[in-house]
């Protein structure tokens, strides 16, 4: 019955609103919008893809035909449809692709673009995506923070930001298997540490050990939960003069480390910690028994910067003892590739790889070239995935709890400010094209001034209470051991 | 006393209130017009006031967002010759009317008090010459006196009780922390009508207790659950001054000296009027309003800054003369100001001529560095963006806006973002600028006329400005550092060996360092710049090493140098051996000198 008359509102709102123009020209190309929705795939679940027409004419009409089904945008200006009817012909169109009709009115009259598809995928996105939004700046930072986007719908809310920690920088997110309720992130400036939740709330932590260079910084928790992985590196900044690049940004020194949650204890083992080698971007495997990571030859920083580069590579762990096996192996070679790996990421049915390759360095954001790569972890093949790269930066990446989606940060839109898309994996590996999380005003990204920082799928909501953040932030932090 | 001065009493007492407004308005024009024009025209472009719905409903749905909003609004026409002056004279008067009405309608003898009316008005004046005080400040005050305009108007103490709770969430909503004053002031207002006819009664007391419960728990239920901010900023609110975290302390006095001034003006009623001091009570009222003026002014009021903010107004509209004019009449000693001299010197084809004809305090005076914070990288940047070190200035300005002290963005920096982007070809990113910038009022023309750039190479390599930065762009990479200025003038001086801008700068970089040997190492990379003669400073700076040498090597030098610099430099060696006393003797004819700049400063 409710759908009864969802639907017969939904006639007379056409009827009332919207004419489907008739005797329009048409022809033969795809309109151009933005975002560029044109054949890619999505998942059941998404929100609604509005879109604009990135040429001005004077009205537009759009309708998205499905089985038995005819969706009408709302408005006549963009792209914009009822989430509730986008949900019902998404749901009743999986497995198919659906049919987009575009019409523009412009001065000479209304044309008829060439329909595009878009291919429905029966397995859904994770619920939520989490991201950290900052300026593409250099050193100083104004508003950001730490927040959580639901997939679904347009819902977006603040985790933590800087408007409740006046000057504070908060960055390295990171979730125990995409779980909500076990997060940790860095909390920089007065009153900083590393950030975890767990069953009793919010705990902070010291997490620069006095034996250590540096404090934690690029965080992968261990499935089990017991254990997060960290590298600690000593990181500086230098800016081009040309214009191809604006900054590099270098380790001058990075190794390894496990951090013990339980015991409130730092693991170090020699094989992580060398001065000959730089190591970083650790990763476990969904299974917990390998630690991968990055490992590059040390060199003099920065007069060699663009000699760093970093191999992958993996070693046995054992989440029982914390203890890590006595062989290293490199599952992608910069002698293979004369280019450098940055962000291990395992599939959680552990069947592929993804990761970022850039000429050198680690810091690939700022790396134009920089695009993503799947290794098929069964065969040791990897190839990169040309359906999803840009002419422009590709960069941090993670995957969907059922292995099917990958979000990832690209710099396509404009070459500045980082905006996140999202690719179907499918079971062989082969990559649909990927599209932008949708927004409701699709002049969203050109209005913010923010990138969207290191995304990473949850699995449902984050309900920190500002009480609880203020009091563990007003603690003494754990000194770990 | 003759009958045309009784006259003229007459009149003025017959329309004294008129006079006062009359003498108020000309005192704040003046202040801002001739006082402190520039600070106004400073303050325009740091903010990026859109016309959009978006925009408003975002600035609106913080508390105090309404007054924040307004602030931004109308600071926008500070850009209009006289508009600043005027819009703050505005909003002063708005707040001086208000007082007015409202002590006259909750005192009965408060007509000998007109003059007090204004205090608040002539204290906030001085305040926002104080530039991290925002006119959205002034606005919420205004819209708490409306509130409390309302709240007095209403005889009826049972309506007024309940309307009081409400204004207290609409004051809280649209003004922010002023809200206080209307707390404050309600309190005031019914102490003093208490016992009278329009005073609460009985049980509806509880609702003023109520109504400072509302005051102290609003704020807190804001924040845990509405947006989340620390806890002075749930109460004071972002929009009274820059820095959120500051507590805005003149503008605290102003809600209290407001409040209380109702048992104030009863007190003095009684204790002076009845005894028949009014003209004592005028003349107390009149020495207090210059007090607080002359108070104000040196608290808050910076002429040092003024005389910066002018420089930085001419730079940004490459008034370069003037601002050597401007110098030559006040000799800059700060880097802000040395800075935009010695750019305004090199923008003439002047530095190499009359580098120390003005003080100059080292390299620092020719090349900001970056000190994370919004000053110095903003001023900084001119610099780097009219040598072609566009890369540079863009790191510049983009920080300048991240270390915006009210965390927002800026016309300013837009424009020069934009300016950047197209340069470096980054169209996509240069039309983001140019969309936002097409949303303002004052700026949306420069971004259409942008927008037509975009794509068109050939257009914009004929640009005036951007084809002339792309021309002088650095070639080959390299990592930038303000500690090695001189390894990028020479990059970028083999990219671009007719750079004269970069060699001027070059050859003063290694004058004001004193860093002779590396002078001599690199003036002859002068030649690409078909000077007839090399710049008078560098000159000198050639004979002084060649004189050390001996008379001989001066007269037979081949760098192109005029006679009367070699003769110059005979009579100041003359001197300067001579004399024990050579620096006093040298002062006069030779300050203006490398010799004396090496020898002496």
């Amino acid at each position: 019955m409710r759908r009864f008359f969802i639907t017969a509102g939904f006639i007379l709102l056409i009827v009332a609103c919207s004419q489907k123009p008739e005797n329009a020209f048409q022809t033969s190309e795809y309109p151009s919008i933005f975002p560029d929705y044109v054949n890619v795939t999505i998942p059941v679940n998404i929100a609604p893809l509005n879109f604009k027409l990135t040429d001005h004419f004077s009205e537009i009409y759009v309708e998205v035909r499905g089985k038995n089904k005819v969706l009408v945008s709302e408005s006549n200006k963009y792209a914009d449809f009822d989430k509730i009817e986008w949900e019902t012909l998404l749901e009743s169109n999986v497995g198919r692709a659906i049919g987009v009709n575009v019409f523009a009115k412009s001065d000479s009259g209304w044309i008829a673009f060439n329909p595009f598809s878009v291919f429905v995928k029966k397995e859904p996105i994770d619920p939520y995506l989490v991201y950290r939004l900052i300026a593409p700046g250099y050193q100083v930072w104004s508003s950001m923070g730490i927040y959580q986007r639901s997939l679904e719908d347009f819902r977006q809310t603040e985790v933590v930001t800087n408007r409740l920690f006046p000057g504070a920088c908060m960055n390295c997110h990171s979730f125990r298997e995409r779980d909500h309720e076990q997060m940790m992130f860095h909390l920089r400036g007065k009153n900083g540490g590393t950030f975890i939740t767990n069953d009793s709330g919010v705990i902070k932590i010291n997490s620069k050990p006095d034996q250590l260079y540096s404090g934690f910084q690029y965080p992968y928790w261990h499935p089990g939960g017991r254990y997060i992985a960290f590298s600690i590196n000593k990181t500086a900044q230098a800016f081009h003069a040309t214009k191809e690049k604006r900054i590099e940004v270098f380790d001058s020194k990075s190794d390894v480390v496990i951090y013990d949650t339980r015991d409130n204890k730092v693991i170090t083992d020699k094989k992580l910690i060398s001065k000959d080698w730089f190591e970083t971007f650790p990763t476990f495997s969904p299974d917990g028994k390998y630690l991968y990571f990055c490992s590059s030859k040390a060199t003099k920083m920065p007069a060699d910067y663009q000699d760093v580069k970093y191999n992958l590579c993996r070693i046995e762990f054992d989440p029982a003892t914390g203890e890590l096996g006595t062989k290293v192996d490199t599952l992608v070679r910069v002698s293979d590739t004369d280019q450098s790996v940055t962000f291990p990421r395992i599939s959680p049915n552990g069947k592929f790889l993804m990761f970022t390759l850039a000429d050198y360095g680690n810091f690939s954001i700022w790396h134009k070239e920089a695009d993503l790569y799947l290794l098929n972890l069964e065969t040791g093949r990897y190839r990169p995935l040309e359906q999803v790269n840009s002419n422009d930066t590709e960069s941090y990446h993670s995957w969907s709890s059922n292995s099917n989606w990958a979000v990832f940060s690209s710099r396509r839109v404009n070459g500045l400010y980082t905006m996140p898309y999202f690719a179907w994996i499918g079971n062989d590996g082969k990559a649909g094209k990927p599209f932008l999380l949708p927004q409701k005003d699709p002049n969203f990204y050109l209005n913010s001034f923010y990138s969207f920082n290191i995304p990473e799928f949850v699995d449902d909501n984050i309900s920190l209470s500002v009480k609880e953040i203020e009091e563990a932030y007003n603690m003494e932090g754990i000194k770990v051991q | 006393m003759t009958v045309r001065l009784k006259m003229w009493i007459s009149f003025f007492k017959t329309y004294h209130r008129q006079w006062f407004l009359l003498f108020f308005s000309l005192l704040v024009i003046v202040f801002w017009q001739f006082g402190y024009p520039y600070s106004l025209f400073f303050q325009e472009p740091l903010q990026l006031f859109l016309f959009s719905r978006d925009y408003f409903f975002n600035s609106i749905s913080t508390a105090g967002g309404l007054s924040g909003y307004l602030g931004e609004f109308f600071t926008q026409f500070y850009i209009i010759p006289f508009g600043g002056p005027v819009i703050i004279l505005f909003w002063l008067l708005s707040l001086q009317q208000l007082f007015w009405k409202i002590l006259k309608r909750s005192v009965p003898g408060a007509s000998h008090f007109y003059i007090l009316s204004f205090l608040p008005s002539i204290w906030y004046c001085t305040i926002l010459s104080e530039e991290f005080y925002l006119l959205s400040g002034l606005i919420s005050v205004v819209i708490a006196l409306t509130g409390v305009l309302l709240y007095t108007a209403i005889r009826d103490f049972r309506i007024r009780s309940i309307v009081g709770l409400l204004i207290v969430l609409l004051v809280y909503f649209t003004a922010g922390g002023s809200y206080i004053l209307f707390v404050l002031f309600t309190l005031s207002f019914e102490f003093v009508k208490r016992g009278s006819s329009i005073g609460i009664k009985g049980w509806l007391w509880s609702c003023l207790v109520l109504e400072i419960l509302l005051a102290v728990f609003l704020p807190v239920i804001y924040r845990l659950h509405y947006d989340p901010v620390p806890v002075l900023q749930a109460y004071i609110t972002e929009h009274f001054h820059k820095i959120s975290t500051v507590f805005p302390f003149p503008v605290v006095l102003i809600w209290i000296l407001i409040a209380i001034s109702l048992p104030i003006v009863l007190y003095f009623d009684k204790k002076i009027i009845n005894r028949g001091r009014r003209n004592t009570l005028y003349i107390i009222q009149v020495a207090f309003l210059l007090l607080v003026f002359l108070g104000g002014h040196s608290l808050f009021a910076n002429p040092k800054a003024e005389y910066i903010k002018k420089l930085d107004y001419h730079v940004r509209h490459n008034n370069w003369e003037e601002i050597i004019s401007l110098c030559e009449n006040r000799l800059p000693r700060n880097a802000f100001a040395v800075n935009y001299l010695n750019l305004a010197l090199a923008k003439t084809n002047q530095l190499g001529e009359r580098l120390f004809h003005f003080e100059q305090i080292g390299p620092v005076g020719l090349f900001l560095p970056y000190e994370r914070e919004q000053l110095s990288a903003m001023i900084g940047n001119e610099t780097y963006y009219h040598i072609g070190l566009v890369n540079v200035s863009q790191q510049y300005i983009f920080e300048a806006t991240e270390a915006m002290p009210d965390l927002r963005k800026s016309t300013r920096s837009l424009q020069r973002l934009t300016d950047v982007a197209i340069i470096n070809g980054d169209y996509e990113l240069a039309n983001k600028y140019i969309q936002l910038l097409k949303k303002t009022f004052f700026y949306k023309d420069w971004a259409e006329q942008a927008e037509d750039y975009l794509y068109n190479e050939s257009k914009i390599n004929n640009h005036p400005d951007w084809g002339e930065k792309r021309r002088l762009r650095p070639i080959q990479d390299y990592f930038f550092s303000v500690e090695n200025m001189d390894q990028i003038l020479l990059a970028l001086l083999r990219d671009h060996p007719d750079h004269k801008m970069a060699f001027e700068y070059l050859m003063s970089y290694y004058l004001v360092r004193k860093d002779i040997e590396s002078f001599m190492k690199y003036v002859h990379l002068g030649h690409e710049m078909n000077y007839k003669y090399l710049p008078v400073a560098f000159q000198e700076a050639v004979l002084y090493v060649l004189g050390l040498k001996s008379q001989e090597a001066v007269e037979q030098s081949n760098f192109p140098i005029e006679e009367r610099t070699k003769n110059r430099l005979y009579e100041y060696v003359d001197i300067y051996t001579r004399y024990p006393n050579a620096q006093k003797l040298l002062e006069k004819e030779f300050s203006d000198s490398f010799w004396y700049y090496y020898h002496y400063r």
